[in-house]
């Protein structure tokens, strides 16, 4: 029995979308606490470079980050020395793609997160024998779970819907880098509308129940407040 | 009185300087009282640990807490228990939660007492109904006393109250202000209560300092502070004679209480609701009134016979007048018409009356 042309795609995509994120909250926890509590005057700049993604064609993108993860880019070629092979054109080099150009949708909604928790009741917390740490950890992190699920969706769903830096970076290796948008693209080029279709739609209702999950519960959550 | 510590505090920032030194006593209520941004709630804070390095010196104890060099103990290494002015509960827990938040990082190398356990806080604290609630559903009042019970289940070697009623309404004050004489009473444990309030420092603590820009004005027990005419307190418009008395009579008068002063005066209160046998009466300046001859056929009970000993003018129109009486001082402030008329003078025999009712006192 032939497999639907499609599920490969969907799950290299979701597969993609899971590590991207699970990375990105890693990376971006850190980053957007720093950035909520620094008063460094390099902060508007550091800002602005996690921003580019969002307003910075994908091909410019994919571009600089062909240079950056081929064999001759630093990154590319570090990876070169550990593992034999560079990142572009493969899985990893995907993910380390998607890292870059989904940042801005978790640190953002992040970082306004730790800017509304007020500094007064970490304080509050440091008297009664928490360690900065520890605060973070129970008192920051709760309360600013709604930026962690804002974050995460944005920064999935972003993921999921990447097109132009994953033909420029990944190419369309079946079972590598061939993404789900990738594979609608290669479909309608083929006229083959019927999966075309399929695909389309399974992208669609997801993007759909993940965003409106997200509102749902944010308001949830506010009426609560 | 024996002193838990010692706290030499040194701020210095662009437009204000505090440079304050002062012994933190082992027992009972430390007041710093003091307009807005003379400094109270940055000596606070400097002793929890929350400023940045500031060259202050603080021992607590056979402990140092900050030397102003090496030594900066963080917040959660001081056995401190903070109350804020806005109580500060974590929003994303319920009541028990929050202290329970408390208990799991409360301090334990105190040998000398047992920590109160959770229902003893609760109880002491009149909170037992409110624990599965959430803090936005409580009253201001009741949140401070979440926020008190919190502090206190920390197990700290020492409290710090940082204007815990002011951001309250009268009524509110009123739901928080028993309980917290109640602390005073029940618990060993030292405290420092910032107030600008005169009349929160008179019902609730045994010493004070008195601050001004930064710097230390008057320093004494709160009988002493209120009376003596070096301390600017004696000079407040809300001026009032403090004094720490026995119960000697509670029995069914009318309403009323006998009580005799540390110097044997003997005067009648309100009638005393505690069985505690100590009581502090609270006298307010403006309810005591003089008069030349033995008053006699008044409706007034507490007639009492002293010697002016020193007449402070508060303004154009009013004038303090302190009267010993058996060595004690009270407080009358008067008009400067009725000292003229009278022609009232330091060393002058006189009486000075005030109404039962007019006597405030706590436990």
């Amino acid at each position: 029995m032939n497999e639907f042309p499609g599920l490969t795609p969907l799950l290299l995509t979701l597969k993609l979308a899971v590590i991207t994120t699970v990375i990105l909250l890693l990376l971006s926890t850190p980053l957007a606490w720093w950035l909520a509590k620094t008063k460094t005057r390099f902060k508007p700049l550091i800002e602005a470079i996690v921003a580019l993604p969002i307003v910075l064609p994908p091909t410019v993108m994919g571009f600089y980050l062909l240079l950056l993860l081929g064999p001759q880019g630093w990154l590319g070629g570090l990876w070169n020395q550990l593992t034999g092979h560079a990142l572009t054109f493969t899985f990893e080099g995907l993910v380390v793609a998607s890292v870059f150009y989904s940042l801005p949708f978790v640190v953002q909604p992040l970082q306004s997160a730790f800017e509304s928790v007020s500094p007064r009741l970490v304080e509050a917390a440091r008297t009664l024998g928490a360690t900065r740490r520890d605060a973070f950890f129970s008192v920051v992190v709760p309360l600013a779970k709604r930026g962690f699920l804002t974050g995460s969706v944005l920064g999935f769903a972003h993921t999921l819907g990447e097109f132009g830096v994953v033909l420029m970076v990944g190419g369309n290796i079946p079972r590598e880098t061939r993404v789900i948008s990738i594979a609608i693209y290669d479909q309608v080029e083929m006229m083959q509308y019927g999966i075309a279709h399929t695909l389309s739609a399974i992208l669609l209702i997801l993007a759909f129940v993940l965003i409106f999950t997200m509102y749902y519960v944010n308001h949830r959550a506010r009426q609560k407040s | 009185m024996s002193s838990l510590g010692q706290a030499n505090i040194k701020v210095s920032r662009p437009g204000f300087k505090l440079a304050v030194d002062f012994a933190i006593p082992q027992h009972g209520v430390l007041g710093l009282f003091g307009p807005s941004g003379c400094g109270k709630t940055t000596i606070l804070r400097v002793l929890a640990g929350l400023e940045q390095q500031t060259p202050s010196v603080i021992t607590i104890g056979d402990k140092t807490w900050q030397d102003g060099a090496q030594i900066n103990l963080p917040p959660e290494q001081r056995n401190i228990g903070y109350v804020f002015q806005d109580s500060l509960l974590f929003p994303h827990l319920s009541v028990a939660k929050n202290l329970n938040y408390a208990l799991k990082r409360k301090v334990n190398n105190r040998q000398v007492e047992t920590p109160m356990n959770q229902d003893e806080v609760t109880e002491l604290l009149g909170i037992e109904h409110l624990l599965e609630k959430n803090p936005n559903q409580l009253s201001g009042g009741e949140q401070q006393r979440v926020a008190i019970a919190r502090a206190l289940l920390r197990n700290p070697d020492l409290l710090l109250l940082d204007e815990p009623l002011a951001s309250l309404d009268q009524q509110r004050k009123s739901d928080v202000l028993p309980f917290l004489q109640r602390l005073h009473r029940e618990l060993s444990i030292p405290m420092l209560y910032v107030s600008h309030s005169l009349e929160e420092v008179m019902m609730i603590c045994d010493a004070v300092i008195t601050l001004n820009d930064g710097q230390v004005i008057y320093q004494g027990s709160v009988v002493e502070a209120m009376t003596s005419p070096q301390s600017p307190l004696s000079a407040d418009s809300h001026a009032a004679t403090v004094l720490e008395c026995q119960v000697s009579n509670n029995g069914n008068h009318h309403g009323l209480t006998q009580v005799r002063t540390a110097q044997d005066n003997v005067l009648w209160i309100k009638r005393f609701q505690s069985d505690s046998q100590k009581v502090r009466v609270v006298v307010p300046a403006d309810e005591v009134s003089l008069c030349l001859q033995p008053p006699t056929h008044s409706t007034i009970l507490n007639a009492l016979a002293g010697e002016v000993v020193a007449i402070q003018a508060l303004n154009q129109h009013d004038q303090m007048v302190s009267v010993a009486v058996n060595s004690e001082i009270f407080l009358s402030r008067i008009s400067t018409k009725s000292l003229v008329e009278l022609d009232i003078k330091t060393g002058q025999p006189l009486w000075l009356q005030f109404k039962a009712q007019s006597a405030r006192n706590c436990a």
